[in-house]
């Protein structure tokens, strides 16, 4: 699989890559293309060369079968400004083939009861962030895309969100998050997909037994060593 | 404890009198620039009754001030009226919010202020104006006696039109609801030119004065159950339609006039063959479809850019090509439906093009890097040679299927190729970043 940009040097460059269940971490220096495979992953960007499955589905000849297997959460939460917050979780409930009372479920729990009817400039940025997070809670995912899902999260909310990432790794669906917060994940990270820029990209799995060896190692590649 | 004495006994006049001067302020100037509207649209009228100047003055005259009219003319400057306070309502919105709700007036005086700013809006333009003429005109030239319940009438029309417009600034939904068809009752009172009807637009003017309430935030809609379950299609055309807003309206202006000039074509050649006029018909109707269509295309790729993240729910290309197609189609479905009241064949062959300029165009947008037109003239360059061999050869439109065909795969193709995220990566946000600031 191969992704360039405008300028034609390959962003991402991979070759028979394959992700089991359990929590992955995207790690890379800035700029790396953490961003643009998560994007390529989840079907938002089409790759250049290569297929990518998601769940045993082509992300482009099996569209909808491939997307109803995932999740995604984007580092900004790009929605639309004409769209109420109400109507993004809507949206993917009604996709997802979810009742109004599962949709008023989640709004509630996520903290969004009240902010239904406004609309997408209304919100702050955690609230963005929330609105995408709902919307996640939604989906029964196979494969959980998380693009610095802590991001402008206030203290319960990330304990929300962690909590979620565990019971998905937990349960062997596969995560696979890029964040430059560690600290809460390399408890239960089961592998680290490598990017150290120009496309190169490792797979190391799994990550070392010993706690100390594994949060020394995840720095490591975190800051693109 | 605070707030229930400001709206239970604040004297009216202290709070409401600069309040309203500081919305007078923003009316006129919204005034001032409604009335260069005005008078060319005066110009325009003038021009067209010219040979029947005197006559048409005169039925002017009648319909607004006299007892020998009917109501045509003060529903139409109601409509005006109610045209001009809608478009100067958004503007006092904007400062409803933020500071000025922290002076120390109550949220009912406020709209109150605002309803005599709309008011005012409507004051200095061609209505009041031509209205005045009319008064004149009818006692001193043409010696008809005035009608003072129409004169009534037309003051309070400008009334219910102010406060059919300001309606949207009041709190609670069934409180907009309520005023709304207060208003539109007073306005058809005010209408009808007749005592009982000022009657009833006074008393339903009074009771909205009653019930409407404080004003509202722009823009923040109170928490509402959400007992309807749009469809993710419907959804998306809808979001489409807001993104177009008034270019769906703007756009449509300048596309019909292909269709005006065949009306126009028709009327002056009245010894025209069946088959001809009814080809004037469809190549007017088609072109002004096809040109809509074209041009909405180039207005929701400039304010709808490709939505990422959507693109990873559980939603095809096909289908938001589809949506994108519908919310493209539908309008300009609308524009040329007038058609089929003059010519119902000419009117449905025509429509039946709908679904090619719509699918053109959703392709179109799907595709702005390195060509030399944007959509439009994409959209353009199929669609105004199509329109023309279908409307000149009604037979060939055994193509249709297979150009809608033709022009969805490619939009599709192109929906799943776009490079959505490739001018935030090579542009990314400079503001704070310290390399630019230091420069």
């Amino acid at each position: 699989m191969r992704y360039a940009y405008a300028s034609g040097a390959p962003v991402v460059s991979a070759e028979d890559l394959e992700i089991g269940g359990g929590l992955t971490l995207v790690l890379g220096p800035n700029g790396a293309g953490k961003s643009t495979l998560l994007r390529l992953l989840a079907g938002v960007e089409q790759p250049d060369a290569g297929t990518i499955a998601i769940a045993g589905h082509d992300l482009w000849r099996s569209e909808v079968a491939a997307r109803r297997a995932l999740v995604y959460i984007p580092d900004h939460p790009d929605l639309s400004p004409y769209a109420t917050a109400g109507e993004v979780v809507q949206l993917a409930g009604a996709l997802r083939g979810r009742t109004p009372a599962d949709v008023r479920d989640v709004m509630e729990r996520s903290g969004l009861g009240a902010l239904g009817g406004r609309t997408v400039r209304e919100l702050s940025m955690g609230q963005r962030r929330r609105v995408l997070i709902a919307a996640a809670l939604l989906a029964e995912p196979e494969v959980a895309i998380l693009d610095e899902p802590l991001e402008a999260m206030d203290r319960g909310m990330r304990d929300t969100i962690v909590a979620w990432v565990r019971g998905l790794a937990d349960a062997e669906r596969t995560v696979i998050l890029a964040t430059h917060q560690l600290e809460p994940f390399t408890d239960f990270a089961r592998r680290a997909l490598v990017l150290r820029g120009g496309g190169a990209l490792d797979l190391v799995d799994p990550l070392d037994a010993d706690p100390l060896a594994r949060r020394e190692a995840l720095g490591r590649y975190a800051r693109g060593g | 404890m605070r707030r229930a004495r400001l709206r239970g006994s604040q004297p009216l006049l202290s709070a409401f009198l600069p309040l309203a001067r500081y919305f007078a302020a923003s009316a006129a100037r919204v005034a001032i620039r409604s009335s260069a509207l005005g008078l060319l649209a005066t110009f325009f009228w003038i021009g067209l009754a010219t040979p029947n100047l005197p006559y048409a003055l005169r039925e002017l005259a009648w319909s607004l001030t006299s007892h020998n009219g009917g109501p045509g003319a003060l529903a139409l400057f109601a409509a005006l009226g109610l045209g001009l306070a809608t478009q100067a309502v958004r503007r006092f919105r904007v400062g409803l919010t933020g500071w000025a709700r922290s002076l120390p007036a109550s949220g009912v005086t406020v709209r109150r202020a605002v309803w005599a700013g709309l008011l005012i809006v409507q004051a200095p333009l061609v209505i009041l104006y031509l209205a005045a003429v009319a008064a004149v005109a009818t006692a001193s030239i043409y010696h008809a006696p005035l009608a003072p319940a129409r004169l009534a009438g037309f003051a309070l029309a400008l009334g219910g039109a102010a406060a059919l417009a300001g309606a949207v600034v009041c709190h609670a939904l069934w409180r907009r609801l309520a005023i709304g068809a207060l208003a539109a009752g007073a306005i058809l009172g005010a209408t009808s030119a007749r005592w009982a009807g000022v009657i009833i637009a006074v008393a339903a003017l009074a009771l909205a004065d009653r019930i409407v309430g404080p004003v509202r935030a722009p823009g923040r809609s109170a928490p509402t159950r959400h007992v309807r379950w749009p469809s993710p299609r419907t959804l998306a055309i809808t979001l489409a339609w807001r993104a177009l807003g008034p270019t769906l309206v703007t756009n449509a202006l300048g596309a019909v006039l292909p269709l005006i000039a065949a009306g126009f074509f028709r009327a002056n050649n009245e010894d025209l063959a069946p088959g001809s006029a009814a080809l004037a018909l469809r190549i007017g109707a088609a072109l002004s479809l096809a040109i809509y269509t074209a041009t909405l295309a180039t207005a929701l790729a400039a304010r709808r850019p490709p939505w990422r993240w959507v693109r990873a729910l559980p939603w095809s290309g096909a289908q938001r090509v589809a949506a994108d197609a519908i919310a493209l189609g539908l309008p300009g479905a609308a524009l040329v439906t007038p058609v089929l009241f003059v010519d119902v064949a000419s009117g449905a062959l025509t429509l039946l093009h709908a679904p090619a300029y719509a699918y053109l165009a959703a392709a179109a947008l799907r595709h702005t890097n390195g060509r030399p037109s944007g959509a439009t003239g994409e959209a353009l360059r199929f669609g105004v040679p199509l329109a023309l061999v279908w409307s000149i050869w009604p037979a060939s439109l055994v193509t249709l299927p297979a150009v809608i065909a033709l022009a969805a795969w490619s939009a599709v193709r192109r929906e799943r190729s776009q490079r959505v995220s490739t001018f935030e990566e090579l542009h990314h946000q400079t503001a704070g970043d310290p390399e630019w600031i230091a420069r």
